[in-house]
């Protein structure tokens, strides 16, 4: 049983793909029957502008009928729990709208290497940026592997959150439900 | 227990929903632990210790650095960093033993970073504790070098500052660090007070290239100036310069010099590198060699070959004194030159 788990739980990895243009991309259609494209653009426009402004990362947004957002992904030397922060990934988050379905995609991965300074902190490289498509040369296959993982991980959390900003109504003015412990 | 079963499947099922409503928000980094171990094997080819590197200094040796174990979290605004050396590279070879004191010549604290930060805006920052010091090309854990020997800078410049320092991003190219720091060098406590005023510049004028402009100045430390910049003038080829003036205030001890370090990738795992120095000390003298009025000129060509995590580092380095009253040759004659062999193996994790 604990093998299938095993089986199952690798099978479900996801992987980046190419475009047309020879460039990874984490791509997702997701279909909403009963929603309108103008809602969810606003809940999604809402939702993630309070994501990345608490993130605290640097990002730029860009919205008119589609929403574009410039980050970074801060990327770790493996996924176990002795573990660093080996560099920064810039991407472009692409969101689409049409009734009743959406589509988004990351593209135009970028890595920044970090390297440790003196302070024992890990900070960019200065001057060096290598695309992904590029990692497995100037790296090796297992590097790509790590970043495509938590790249996919990403866009996969990402895609979950979209779902939740588009089903739950915008929670404004509603008043905090309080208990008063003198009833009951 | 059928009952607490369900019970037990019910809360389960509960907490998912729970979370399941809430869109992830953005998480706290992990804390992060990162490190090094690093060995190694000299020959100085007179068959004696010759060059007074502050590492490596074991000939005929197959001997080791240090292990180097770092720890950094951060939540919100508030950060630490605790680094702990455990071996003479990370001990009796860098920094002081215990707290200065005599009598506790005996006791270690292994400390290379220990300090707390925190980011009261996205552009000010603040810093306060035991930290690798501002000043210099070389630092103390190897994975922060190029080449395994150190340069006559940086054995003779400082390794460590305690005190407090704020930090002004003025953009990604401008920066602008002052603070306090205790008046000796490399002391986890002060001898008498927090006088030394330190301050760093930071420009990147051009993409790939930074410079830092320090100085750090007090009673007790006297003045060190100091320039440090970096240049990776193409994806292969980078450009490293170091040069510092250091004056006691006790007489006119001190010393000066300037360090260059080209470095060429021929592949991606084969990096050669030169650095060629020049150091004087001063009429009056400083601690360390070379004697009173004395320059040393020397060259060490390095390779860094990387297989994953683990860098080998062969090594090849060539010192020339304008005096010959410190080197010695094979028969213990004096000699104005030296040279060595070092073969090193750093991983880091």
């Amino acid at each position: 049983m604990c093998t299938c788990l095993a089986k199952a739980s690798f099978a479900q990895k996801q992987q980046l793909t190419l475009d047309e243009h020879d460039k990874y991309i984490y791509y997702q259609a997701v279909n909403m029957a009963g929603f309108n494209a103008d809602t969810m653009y606003n809940r999604c426009l809402a939702g993630l502008s309070q994501y990345y402004h608490n993130s605290g990362v640097r990002n730029e947004l860009s919205a008119g009928a589609s929403i574009a957002i410039s980050s970074i992904l801060v990327v770790y030397n493996n996924t176990s729990m002795a573990k660093h922060e080996d560099g920064e990934i810039a991407y472009t988050l692409h969101l689409e709208f049409k009734d009743a379905k959406y589509r988004y995609w990351l593209s135009d991965f970028i890595l920044q290497p970090y390297q440790r300074n003196r302070y024992s902190e890990y900070v960019k490289i200065p001057g060096v940026k290598v695309p992904l498509e590029k990692i497995k040369s100037k790296y090796d296959n297992r590097t790509f592997a790590n970043y495509q993982e938590q790249i996919t991980d990403f866009g996969k959390q990402l895609g979950e959150n979209l779902k939740l900003y588009v089903i739950n109504t915008p929670k404004k003015g509603e008043p905090v439900k309080k208990i008063d412990t003198k009833k009951w | 227990m059928k009952s607490k079963l369900l019970l037990f499947l019910s809360l389960t099922a509960t907490v998912y929903v729970a979370n399941a409503q809430d869109p992830a928000k953005p998480a706290d980094p992990p804390l992060t632990i990162s490190g090094s171990v690093d060995t190694y094997y000299k020959y100085d080819f007179s068959g004696h210790n010759n060059i007074p590197t502050s590492f490596a200094t074991d000939q005929n040796s197959v001997s080791i650095g240090m292990i180097d174990l770092a720890l950094k979290k951060k939540v919100g605004k508030a950060a630490f960093v605790g680094e702990l050396g455990f071996g003479p590279r990370g001990q009796y070879q860098s920094i002081l033993p215990g707290d200065g004191n005599p009598s506790n010549l005996n006791t270690t604290f292994h400390v290379q970073n220990l300090y707390v930060a925190y980011d009261v805006t996205d552009k000010l920052n603040l810093t306060a504790g035991f930290m690798g010091t501002f000043i210099g090309y070389e630092v103390i854990a190897p994975t922060g070098n190029f080449n395994y020997s150190t340069s006559y800078l940086f054995s003779a410049g400082p390794f460590q500052n305690a005190g407090f320092k704020a930090t002004y991003a003025f953009s990604d190219k401008v920066s602008l660090m002052a603070g306090l720091f205790n008046d000796n060098w490399n002391y986890y406590t002060t001898v008498h007070d927090v006088s030394t005023f330190g301050a760093q510049l930071m420009v990147a004028p051009v993409k790939g290239w930074t410079a830092y402009l320090n100085v750090a100045s007090g009673e007790t430390s006297g003045t060190i100036l100091d320039l440090t910049t970096a240049y990776q003038i193409t994806d292969a080829f980078k450009l490293g310069l170091n040069a510092a003036d250091y004056t006691s205030t006790h007489g006119d001890l001190g010393y000066s010099g300037a360090a260059l370090y080209p470095q060429l990738a021929v592949s991606s795992d084969v990096t050669l590198g030169l650095r060629g120095e020049y150091f004087k000390v001063k009429k009056n003298g400083y601690s360390l060699v070379p004697s009173p009025g004395t320059s040393v000129t020397s060259f060490t060509l390095t390779a860094n070959v990387k297989s994953g995590p683990l860098t080998f580092i062969p090594e090849v380095r060539l010192d020339n004194m304008s005096k010959d009253d410190y080197f010695t040759d094979s028969k213990r004659l004096p000699t104005k030159s030296a040279s060595q062999f070092v073969l090193a193996a750093v991983y880091a994790f």
